[in-house]
């Protein structure tokens, strides 16, 4: 028998805890135009990658227009890759809740000794926290 | 296209293949996983030569045979199935009760034979056996834990999950078995434990049999020794040289229930004998059967 059950727990373990990159605190953005990050998390595999985001400010509700680029652990550096390129603003806030909508298109490639693909797909993200300064 | 070479079997369609003349003495040559399917043992089709009547068979619900509901594997009785499903496919290729029938069984398979010489330990003539994992359920969780030991930042678990995240589907057989596919990445990845040299040849994996025979015997678990105390007829029990979590150790201690054993080690290869060591397998193969017939 071969242990194809515990890969399927793993799989299940990756997917229902897979992280957002670039989470963005719309409180405490201040004057900033720029915003660099770098992440590491689980998404179908462990991953670490950087991410960039412009702040757009308008008349309306600041937006940030970011793209983050993402490499899983392991031997071979760029055979699979993530990107995604998003557009993310605050819907509302009240005394230190936020909500965000996240709209991503999304691009990968997968490469094995089985098959190459190239993967496109998009994804929308609503989000609600609580976001507090220090010492208030 | 030509239709696959099918034999209506214990109610279900089995992808079957048989070599050499139907009066010489019968070789049934069983495939691991569960779940795989026995492209990579083609090679044995040489014992036909040899005046053997080679018979391969993809189980009930993997490689080219028919699928088949989950609930079949998931039922108490599902490996009692797999036995009855080979004991019909014997009943249909023995010409006489004067054949000779031999088992030959690699990992998942040799479980299955062993099974089998359990269940109807006068009806085999010998068996061939190529590292089964267990005979019963503890062991083979033992070896399994040592076989696939999983490494969280390995480039296998990026070739193993990543196209989880690309292929959309979870209850159609068809991309359900292409998505198993992949898993064999993980045992063939470079540095793995089962000494695999790389990928090795297979037709369709059977993604809801593998996954549905092993919540199986992790819910009801097996014992496949109960009975081979009766079989008094040497068994050639292989292991292989690079499997690194198999070893003469645990052969010993996975063949002890069989009272006659011939244990040897194909030299250089890895888990998958049949494939990347046949050279080796072969004459040992060929050397047992033939002071058996």
């Amino acid at each position: 028998m071969k242990t194809k059950n515990f890969l399927l727990i793993l799989i299940s373990a990756f997917v229902h805890y897979s992280l957002l990159a670039q989470e963005v605190n719309f409180r405490g953005l201040d004057n900033t135009k720029h915003l660099i990050g770098i992440q590491s998390g689980v998404d179908y595999g462990s991953y670490y990658g950087v991410s960039y985001g412009y702040v757009w400010r308008n008349k309306l509700t600041p937006i940030v227009i970011g793209t983050e680029f993402n490499l899983p652990f392991g031997s071979n550096l760029v055979d699979d890759w993530k990107s995604r390129t998003s557009v993310q603003a605050e819907l509302f806030n009240y005394k230190g809740w936020s909500a965000n909508a996240r709209l991503s298109s999304i691009f990968r490639r997968y490469n094995s000794e089985l098959a190459n693909m190239l993967n496109v797909g998009s994804d929308f993200t609503l989000s609600l926290g609580y976001a507090k300064p220090l010492g208030a | 296209m030509p239709a696959v070479p099918s034999q209506q079997i214990n109610g279900t369609l089995l992808h079957v293949e048989s070599y050499g003349t139907s009066t010489d003495p019968l070789i049934v040559v069983i495939h691991g996983g569960p779940g795989g399917d026995f492209r990579s043992l083609l090679d044995a089709r040489e014992l036909a030569d040899d005046g053997f009547h080679v018979v391969f068979y993809d189980q009930r619900g993997t490689g080219l045979s028919e699928r088949e509901h989950r609930g079949q594997f998931e039922d108490k009785g599902a490996i009692d199935l797999f036995i009855d499903d080979l004991d019909k496919l014997i009943t249909l290729y023995r010409i006489g009760p004067d054949q000779k029938v031999f088992l030959m069984g690699h990992s998942w398979g040799a479980m299955l034979a062993t099974a089998y010489i359990n269940k109807y330990p006068d009806k085999i003539t010998g068996a061939v056996l190529a590292e089964p994992g267990g005979l019963t359920w503890p062991q083979t969780e033992d070896y399994l834990s040592r076989s696939n030991e999983v490494k969280l930042f390995s480039e296998a678990i990026n070739n193993t999950l990543l196209p989880e995240s690309m292929i959309a589907g979870k209850s159609q057989h068809e991309i359900l078995d292409y998505k198993a596919s992949f898993f064999s990445s993980y045992e063939n990845a470079p540095g793995n434990a089962i000494g695999n040299e790389g990928e090795y040849p297979f037709w369709r994996n059977g993604a809801v049999s593998a996954e549905a025979m092993n919540e199986h015997a992790d819910r009801y678990g097996f014992d496949f020794t109960t009975n081979l105390h009766q079989y008094t007829t040497e068994i050639l029990f292989l292991y292989s040289e690079k499997n690194s979590a198999y070893g003469r150790s645990w052969a010993e201690q996975v063949s002890s229930p069989y009272p006659n054993v011939n244990l040897q080690m194909v030299l250089g290869s890895g888990h998958e004998m049949f494939f990347f060591g046949w050279t080796d397998l072969y004459p040992r193969a060929l050397n047992y059967f033939n002071q058996l017939r």
